[in-house]
């Protein structure tokens, strides 16, 4: 096989211009968000403030890795348009994961998927979630430092190891310096950039394959020179073994769903940072009708255009199919675009690292540091905890990489591998704590360990899967014997099986102690969220300007906050806020209520607001009075307008 | 005469996936997470339908394109 590497000029000084200059701004630009970050609330949730589309831009960053141009392009290659499949198929579980995990999560104000065990079921729960995650997402970081070092090896010819020191260098130092806001901030421009590039490579390919140089033609000539197997949007039901449609429904439709939604902890801080849950459904709803789409396509173009070409005779078959992006991408682009190009897959890379390095750190200071190493000190102590962390994160990741580098494919495939075994059971048991409350923690205990082993088990005897792949829906082994897409498929139901089983003779945790952690009682935790009884009186949003004051940093209902505080936690602590009764009145808000007042200039996302409760009105017209410790906390300017809304 | 083989996908997906969709539904109406008296429940309720008919509309549509309404010659390059 000849390497692409070994017959490549490696782009222009123009090129490596363009990606030098992506590095400087990124680390730039995420390091100026330190002074945002002051706390540990701050440094891995954001305060829970932002907007929407900040969000959204940041779950789409995220979600498209560099593995993703790489592997999708070869799919998109080999199978055609089908390679769509996996980016299109994630609305079925919508409604679980918008009125039950995500208002669970964001009202108890969880800071941990390991944290949720210990509430829901107990300290052993959480320990072995702890293990469970922090393997996953370390391991997870190395893997795509890895798919980047490779890529821009076969791109440019530089050496593995020094693209992944870079990498991990720039990202530890904005994330140790900016954490969680700095995260979101850079993934806007990140997720613009690899849409950006990946668009702007599928219009270079048309152009590239059109007839008389026209898009239209490009169209034309890509769709004609498809096979209709290629054009359909699914794969064939169940062949061949290692791509059918049943296949990949079940493991990315159905498991990865659920994991995606209900354990990634880098996705529950995003939502976690929203300034609502209604935010954050709209995060999702636009992340998945609307990018998810366009990142498919961003993703995948690649290999539909070469795939095209080759049928047309205009491009020659790549040596290896994981080639085919890098081959198109090389063949269209010119100067300077190659290098956007390039900037783009780091742009991938690093917004997924960001977020793994990110969560792995809150993950190790709120579920080992602080329940085991370090109890009862100030939040100064962990904040400085949460920064080291990062850089430890970071440093665990390079070291791994470096680790897959030296010994290869295999040792990546020894840790998927892991990660199929482990992954299934703990989803099982989130989900099935999150929507069943009868659920016990024996039967979390069992469903993790015993559905473990059956997974396991299931690696080593496939005959096991049978009756799930080639009985159910024909689908034949591969050529190893075994069943890649439908062990996740078996390890869930296993362990739902074991777990349900499990509950059904132990004893469930009183209901009062598991209040809020349940779709049962969202509504309870909804009002401990707020401290209060929520008022659903839908209202308008007031803009008014910002005056400081001296009184009120409690509010007039502050005996009805403890009395709704939840289980073993504090109440809720809100600044107060006074507003003129004509705004009460257009808000719809009674005092007590939980208003978020933001800076009025929408395009700053909620980086300067506060969540704050209603105050008794005061008689100054059009002003919202705010104690001086609120208007530090919410990084107000003075002098500017406020847009107060309120929640509920 | 049976369903063509490549519809088989199609129909797969939109009635397993429908089968979660409406058992999720059911679930958060059931412990009142959703409660469609309420206006804000309400309007998600109605895009959580919408965004079922919008993913089964445009693979629908993908289909008979692709079958149907531009069939073109059909290419045999690649892998």
């Amino acid at each position: 096989m000849i390497l692409l590497a070994q017959r490549r000029t490696y782009g222009t000084p123009l090129d490596y211009a363009i990606i030098f200059a992506y590095f400087v701004f990124i680390l730039a630009f995420g390091s100026y968000f330190g002074r945002y970050s002051r706390s540990t609330r701050e440094f891995f949730f954001s305060g829970q403030r932002f907007s929407w589309w900040l969000i959204m831009m940041s779950i789409v960053a995220t979600g498209v890795g560099t593995h993703s141009f790489m592997k999708y392009s070869q799919v998109g290659y080999q199978y055609g348009l089908s390679s769509s499949m996996a980016y299109m198929n994630d609305w079925f579980f919508m409604p679980l994961f918008m009125f039950a995990w995500l208002p669970i999560i964001y009202f108890s104000r969880v800071r941990s998927v390991p944290e949720y065990f210990e509430r829901r079921f107990g300290m052993s729960c959480r320990l072995i979630a702890v293990i469970i995650l922090l393997s996953y997402m370390v391991g997870y970081i190395g893997y795509n430092l890895y798919t980047l070092g490779m890529a821009a090896q076969q791109v440019l010819g530089v050496d593995v190891r020094l693209c992944i020191l870079i990498i991990s260098l720039v990202s530890a130092v904005y994330i140790a310096a900016g954490g969680q806001t700095a995260v979101i901030f850079t993934d806007l421009a990140q997720g613009f950039m690899l849409l950006l590039a990946g668009l702007l490579l599928f219009v270079l390919g048309l152009d590239y394959i059109a007839l008389d140089g026209t898009l239209l033609s490009g169209l034309r000539e890509l769709w004609r020179n498809l096979p209709l197997s290629a054009r359909l949007p699914f794969a064939d039901f169940n062949q061949p073994s290692n791509f059918n449609f049943v296949g990949v429904f079940w493991q990315d439709a159905v498991a990865s769903s659920i994991m995606f939604l209900f354990i990634n902890q880098g996705l529950i801080m995003r939502f976690m940072a929203a300034k609502s849950v209604n935010e954050g459904r709209k995060a999702i709803l636009c992340n998945v009708l609307i990018f998810l789409p366009l990142s498919m396509l961003a993703v995948s173009n690649a290999g539909w255009i070469l795939r095209a070409a080759v049928g047309a005779g205009r491009m020659q078959p790549p040596p290896d199919p994981s080639e085919a992006f890098v081959t198109v991408a090389e063949i269209v682009c010119h100067p300077g675009v190659f290098g956007f190009v390039l900037a783009a897959l780091s742009a991938a890379l690093m917004s997924t690292i960001d977020t793994l390095t990110n969560a792995t750190a809150a993950l190790f200071v709120y579920d080992v540091y602080q329940p085991y190493l370090a109890r009862g000190r100030p939040d100064r102590h962990y904040l400085r905890a949460g920064r080291y962390a990062s850089i430890a994160t970071s440093a665990a990741g390079l070291g791994l990489g470096l680790f897959f580098v030296r010994f290869g494919t295999d040792m990546y495939k020894v840790h998927g591998e892991f990660q199929a075994v482990v992954t299934p059971p703990i989803v099982a048991a989130v989900f099935l704590g999150a929507l069943w409350k009868r659920f016990t923690a024996a039967g979390a205990l069992c469903a993790m360990v015993g559905g473990a082993v059956c997974t396991y088990g299931s690696e080593v005897v496939p005959a096991v899967v049978a009756p799930f792949a080639t009985w159910l829906h024909g689908v034949q082994p591969d050529e190893r014997g075994g069943y890649a897409f439908m062990i996740a498929m078996f390890g869930l139901v296993a362990s739902a099986v074991i777990g349900v089983v499990v509950s059904l003779f132990t004893k469930p945790k009183p209901e009062a102690e598991i209040a809020g952690l349940c779709v049962d009682s969202v509504e309870l935790g909804r009002r401990f969220f707020k401290g209060g009884q929520p008022n659903y009186d839908v209202g308008r949003k007031v803009t008014a300007s910002l005056r400081l004051s001296d009184q009120g940093t409690t509010g007039p209902d502050e005996t009805a906050a403890i009395e709704h505080a939840p289980p073993k936690q504090p109440p809720p602590a809100y600044a107060v806020v006074r507003l003129g009764p004509q705004a009460m009145s257009r808000l719809k808000a009674q005092p007590g209520d939980l208003l978020y007042v933001g800076d009025a200039r929408w395009w700053l996302g909620g980086l300067r607001s506060l969540h704050c409760r209603a105050g008794t009105p005061h008689e100054l017209g059009d002003v919202v009075l705010m104690h001086q410790a609120a208007f530090k906390v919410g990084n107000f300017v003075a002098g500017r307008r406020v847009r107060v809304e309120k929640i509920f | 005469m049976g369903i063509p083989r490549y519809w088989y996908p199609y129909l797969y997906q939109y009635a397993v996936g429908l089968a979660i969709f409406v058992l999720g539904l059911l679930v958060i109406i059931r412990a009142r997470s959703c409660v469609l008296s309420r206006r804000d429940d309400r309007f998600w309720f109605g895009v959580l339908i919408f965004g079922f008919l919008w993913y089964a509309g445009i693979h629908l549509a993908w289909y008979l394109a692709a079958l149907y309404v531009l069939p073109g010659s059909g290419g045999e390059g690649g892998a």
